[in-house]
C-alpha cells in the first residue's frame, strides 16, 4: 500500500460515518447513502494519488458525493413517489436550490449520526445485522476487517450487510432518533449492539485468542460518538464507564503466554491507570444524570470497585454484593445470580454462595454454560470439598468454548490432585 | 494505540497573524475537535499559553531547581497538544494533518509507550 492509500483508509476511518449520516439525510436510504460515500471514496482513490491529499478530505468526500447525490435524484423519478415532502429538493435546478440541499447536509450533524445509529440498530434487524450495520456505517470498519473480527468468512459479512440494508430499505424504517417511550427501547438495542461488539473482543466466545482487543476499542469508539450525541442518557455513560474501566485490564488479563489470568490474580499495576481514570469519570457522569442507576451504570459501578481496590484483598466485596443484588432485582437472570454468588461468597464465606448458586443450578439457560461448574468448583474448593471441587472444574473445562479457557480450568481442576 | 500530537509553532509567527485569521485557526481546530469527538478518536485535546509564562523545574541532588521559562532559545514551540486513538500512525497522521495548527507549524505524531521496571510494564 502507498502513503497516499494508507492516508486514504484512516480518513475513511474518520469521516465515513458523518458521511453516510448526512447523504441518508437526503436520500432517506442508508444503503443509497453508503453507496454515495464508496462513490466518493473511489474518487478519491482515482485522484488523490495524482493530485495529493485534500487540505480538508472530508469536505473533499462530502462535495464529491452531494453532487453525486443531487444528481441521482435528478436521474430518479421514483425518489419522487417515494418521497414526496423532499420534492422541491429533488428539482433543485438554480444554484440556490443546491445549496438549499448543502445545508441541509451541514445542519445537525450530531442529529444525523445519531439517527444512523438508532437505524444501523433497528430492532427489525437481527442482532448480527445490526452488529455488521453498526461497526460497518458508524464504526467504518471495511468488511473484510470485520469478517477477521468475528472469526467468519468474508462473504458472509458482505451479504449480512446487503440484506440489512435491503430490510432496512423494504420495511420504510424512517430515518430518525425515537422519541418518547420508545426512545428507551430503542436505546438499549443500541447500547446491547455496542456491548456485544466489545464483548467479543474483550471475552472472544469462540477461536484460539482470549481476547482481541481491537473489537474493544472500536467498540470503547462507539462508545464515545454516542455518549458525545446523547449526553442526557445517563446508561450511555454508564456503559462507557464499564466498557473503559474493563479495557484498563486488558494487559493484565493475559499471561506470558497467551493464557487467561482471572481478575484477582491479575497484576493490577498492569492496569492501564488513563482507563480507568476516564471510566470513573464516565461512571460520575452517568450518577450525576440522576434517576435509578441502569444495569449498564450498575455494572460499571461494580467495576469501579474493583479498579479503586490497589490490591485484590482491598476490594469492597460488601459493596459489591449490594450492587449485585440492586443488578439482580433490575435484570434477574441466572448469571447476575452467579456473580452475586461469588461476590457474597467474598463478603460472607463460601458457604453462602454456595447456596446462591445451588439455586440456580437447575436454570435451562445455565445448562451449558461453563461458569456455572466453575464458580461452583471454586466454593467447594474453599469449602474443603476437593474431589467435588475438581469434578465440577473438569465439567467446566469440558463445557468452554474457548481453547485458552478451557486448558486454565484443566489446570485449576489439576491442581486439586486425586485420581483424574 | 494512543498516540500524541505536539503542534510546534513559532510563537511571533502566531502572534503576528491578523485577528481575522487566528480566529479562523482556532475555529478550524474546534471543528476537528468534534469531529474526531464524534467518530470517537478524541481523548484530551489543550491549546497551550505562552511559552514565556513556563516554569521550568530541575531536580538535582534532590533539590528543586525552578526557572523562569522559556525552554529553549528556538522559535518554534508547543502550543497545543492531542492524544488520540488510532488504528495506527497512518491514521494519527492523516488526523494530524487535518490540525489547522499544520498548516503554520509542525505537528509531530509520536506513539505513547509503556512504562516498564524490570522488565514488567507498570504503566
Amino acid at each position: 500500500m502507498t502513503d497516499v492509500h494508507r492516508t486514504i483508509d484512516a480518513v475513511w476511518r474518520i469521516e465515513s460515518a458523518k458521511l453516510i449520516a448526512g447523504l441518508a439525510r437526503i436520500t432517506r436510504d442508508v444503503g443509497v447513502a453508503e453507496d454515495l460515500a464508496q462513490d466518493a471514496l473511489v474518487a478519491a482513490l482515482e485522484q488523490w494519488p495524482a493530485s495529493g491529499v485534500p487540505s480538508n478530505p472530508g469536505a473533499w468526500l462530502m462535495a464529491i458525493a452531494k453532487r453525486r447525490a443531487i444528481d441521482l435524484m435528478r436521474r430518479d423519478k421514483m425518489l419522487d413517489r417515494k418521497h414526496q415532502e423532499l420534492a422541491p429538493m429533488l428539482d433543485a435546478r438554480s444554484e440556490d436550490e443546491e445549496d438549499q440541499v448543502h445545508t441541509a447536509i451541514d445542519d445537525h450533524v450530531g442529529d444525523d449520526m445519531l439517527r444512523l445509529i438508532f437505524t444501523a440498530c433497528h430492532p427489525v434487524l437481527s442482532t448480527e445485522a445490526r452488529v455488521a450495520l453498526t461497526l460497518r456505517l458508524i464504526g467504518g470498519l471495511t468488511t473484510a476487517e470485520i469478517a477477521r473480527a468475528f472469526l467468519v468468512p468474508e462473504p458472509t459479512i458482505a451479504q449480512r450487510i446487503v440484506r440489512a440494508k435491503r430490510t432496512l430499505s423494504e420495511a420504510k424504517v424512517p430515518y430518525e432518533v425515537p422519541r418518547g417511550a420508545e426512545l428507551e427501547a430503542r436505546l438499549s438495542s443500541v447500547l446491547e449492539v455496542i456491548y456485544l461488539v466489545f464483548n467479543e473482543g474483550y471475552s472472544a466466545t469462540s477461536g484460539e485468542d482470549w481476547v482481541r482487543p481491537g473489537l474493544c476499542e472500536d467498540a470503547l469508539r462507539l462508545g464515545r460518538i454516542l455518549a458525545a450525541l446523547a449526553p442526557e442518557e445517563s446508561e450511555v455513560h454508564g456503559l462507557v464507564a464499564l466498557m473503559e474501566i474493563q479495557s484498563s485490564r486488558l494487559r493484565a488479563r493475559v499471561g506470558p503466554s497467551g493464557e487467561p489470568v482471572l481478575l484477582l490474580d491479575q497484576d493490577r499495576s498492569r492496569w492501564d491507570r488513563l482507563l480507568i481514570h476516564r471510566g470513573l469519570a464516565a461512571l460520575a457522569r452517568a450518577e450525576a444524570v440522576g434517576g435509578a442507576l441502569g444495569p449498564y451504570t450498575l455494572q460499571a459501578a461494580i467495576a469501579a470497585c474493583h479498579a479503586r481496590a490497589l490490591t485484590a484483598e482491598e476490594t469492597d466485596w460488601e459493596r459489591i454484593a449490594a450492587l449485585y443484588d440492586a443488578l439482580a432485582q433490575l435484570l434477574p437472570s441466572p448469571i447476575v445470580e452467579l456473580n452475586r454468588a461469588v461476590a457474597l461468597s467474598m463478603a460472607f464465606g463460601p458457604a453462602l454462595g454456595l447456596e446462591v448458586v445451588d439455586a440456580i443450578a437447575d436454570a435451562p439457560s445455565l445448562k451449558r454454560y461453563h461458569l456455572l461448574p466453575a464458580v461452583r468448583g471454586d466454593l467447594l474448593k474453599r469449602l474443603g470439598r476437593l474431589d467435588e471441587a475438581r469434578v465440577e472444574l473438569e465439567r467446566a473445562a469440558s463445557l468452554a468454548q474457548n481453547a485458552r479457557e478451557r486448558e486454565l480450568l484443566l489446570a485449576r481442576a489439576a491442581e486439586l490432585g486425586g485420581e483424574g | 494505540m494512543r498516540y500524541v500530537c505536539l503542534i510546534h509553532i513559532d510563537e511571533s509567527a502566531l502572534d503576528a497573524l491578523p485577528l481575522a485569521e487566528l480566529d479562523a485557526l482556532n475555529a478550524g481546530h474546534v471543528e476537528l475537535n468534534r469531529d474526531l469527538q464524534r467518530s470517537g478518536h478524541l481523548i484530551e485535546a489543550e491549546a497551550l499559553g505562552a511559552s514565556a509564562d513556563a516554569r521550568l523545574v530541575r531536580v538535582r541532588e534532590g533539590r528543586a531547581h525552578v526557572v523562569d521559562g522559556p525552554y529553549a532559545e528556538s522559535k518554534e514551540v508547543v502550543a497545543g497538544i492531542y492524544l488520540v486513538e488510532a488504528k495506527d500512525l497512518d491514521e494519527a497522521a492523516a488526523m494530524a494533518a487535518r490540525m489547522p495548527g499544520a498548516t503554520v507549524g509542525t505537528v509531530e505524531v509520536r506513539p505513547t509507550r509503556r512504562l516498564t521496571v524490570g522488565g514488567e510494564v507498570v504503566w
